[in-house]
């Protein structure tokens, strides 16, 4: 219940506070960390919970399609919470790895989705450098400091 | 036991599925509602956040003497960090109000209770709805140009996609040239206007503005400034990036336009 609690609260900071920590065009995917963090923690159906969670609230928001973006939270919730098991969960580089996965997966469906689907063209260089890298990097900097401020919230 | 729970996971998943494929106009009615139910929390989160940003970002750069003479003068310092506020507030609102009286269709103001990017989309979300007259395919602006477009509208809220999101699309015409295009954004902050031709006279530093055989936009409607023109001997058409002239990423005000 507290997870979903605190689900509620990072979606509510997602769309208020995370776009002026921002830098122009790139911000940090704060829903991605939570997720990650309790996928690991908690175990596969908690990470495909959220995921879904996560999924219905950017759809919601977002312009993207609800169905699209469910499953692509849903699946990473559940794929990090089962492959989890065969990582050492307290180290923080295992962390970084789950969330750069995620994010790799999530991004990279959704270009191919909005781009191959409704421009009809792809240019992934241009996306990896462009988007995908620095948002990439400042989320994994800012989930060094979110793995041990969760770490420490004992839930 | 453990293939019980698998065949119910399953189940669920299967069933959301099927609702999520099926039930698209019974979710797109739904989707402004939900925002409408977070208003509140959205509205009071987003003050209370702008207004801390604006009071921790440096202004100028003589910041180190007007600190001195706020020690000096501790009361009115108080005083006026709080005024400052007001007076940003006071500037932007009259920016938009000029811009307004320019615009002679009807508009309506309103402010950005939440944003993205959330991924690849661009968007906001404003505290004004069908209740106040705000419907679909509205225009959205800023005194700085055209902003994006009103996609959903609840009771209260309303969501605008962004131009610099890929599902835009905009009829715009390059303003030195007369070429037509069509804007198509490219996330990130920056679009692409597509279907140039391919000795098209469009260059660098040309205005981009709304065009007459846009069905949304109003014409005449600053967009942006191209920054290069991209030309395929292998392509039919030449395309053009162009950054918008709005800053898409701190928007707190915007006036919605018919």
């Amino acid at each position: 219940m507290i997870v979903f609690l605190i689900a509620a609260l990072v979606a509510i900071l997602e769309v208020t506070a995370v776009p002026y920590a921002g830098v122009k065009a790139v911000t940090f995917n704060l829903p991605v960390i939570v997720l990650v963090f309790f996928s690991l923690k908690k175990g596969f159906r908690t990470g495909i919970s959220l995921g879904i969670f996560f999924g219905i609230f950017t759809g919601i928001f977002g312009v993207n399609v609800l169905l699209l973006n469910v499953l692509l939270y849903g699946a990473a919730g559940f794929t990090v919470g089962y492959i989890g098991k065969w990582f050492y969960k307290e180290k923080l580089l295992t962390f970084l790895f789950m969330v750069f996965l995620s994010l790799v997966f999530i991004y990279f469906l959704q270009y191919c989705y909005k781009f191959a689907h409704i421009q009809m063209e792809l240019n992934v260089l241009d996306y990896a450098f462009r988007i995908f890298a620095p948002v990439a990097v400042y989320t994994l900097a800012v989930s060094i400091f979110l793995f041990y401020f969760l770490k420490e919230l004992k839930v | 036991m453990r293939y019980k729970t698998y065949l119910i996971l399953f189940a669920l998943v299967a069933s959301l599925i099927w609702f999520l494929v099926t039930g698209h106009a019974f979710i797109n009615q739904i989707k402004p509602r939900l925002i409408d139910l977070v208003r509140f929390p959205l509205t009071v989160a987003t003050k209370f956040i702008a207004g801390a940003y604006h009071l921790a970002t440096p202004k100028n750069r003589y910041e180190d003497r007007i600190s001195l003479l706020e020690k000096k003068i501790a009361l009115l310092t108080k005083n006026s960090v709080g005024t400052q506020e007001i007076l940003d507030e006071n500037r932007r609102l009259r920016s938009l109000l000029a811009f307004k009286a320019k615009v002679s269709r009807r508009n309506i103001a309103a402010e950005v209770i939440a944003r993205g990017p959330l991924g690849l989309d661009s968007f906001i979300i404003i505290d004004k709805g069908s209740a106040d007259g705000i419907v679909p395919d509205m225009s959205v602006a800023k005194d700085e140009g055209l902003v994006g477009r009103v996609l959903e509208t609840g009771n209260n809220t309303s969501k605008v996609m962004l131009i610099d999101s890929p599902n835009s699309r905009i009829g715009v015409v390059a303003q030195r040239t007369r070429e037509q295009g069509t804007l198509v954004g490219l996330g990130g902050g920056f679009c692409r206007i597509i279907y140039l031709a391919r000795d098209t006279g469009v260059m660098p530093g040309d205005v981009v503005i709304s065009g007459e055989q846009s069905n949304i936009s109003p014409r005449g409607i600053l967009i942006g400034e191209v920054v290069r023109v991209l030309k395929n001997p292998h392509s039919l058409y030449a395309s053009a990036i162009v950054r918008p002239s709005s800053n898409l990423f701190k928007i707190e005000e915007v006036l919605c336009i018919e």
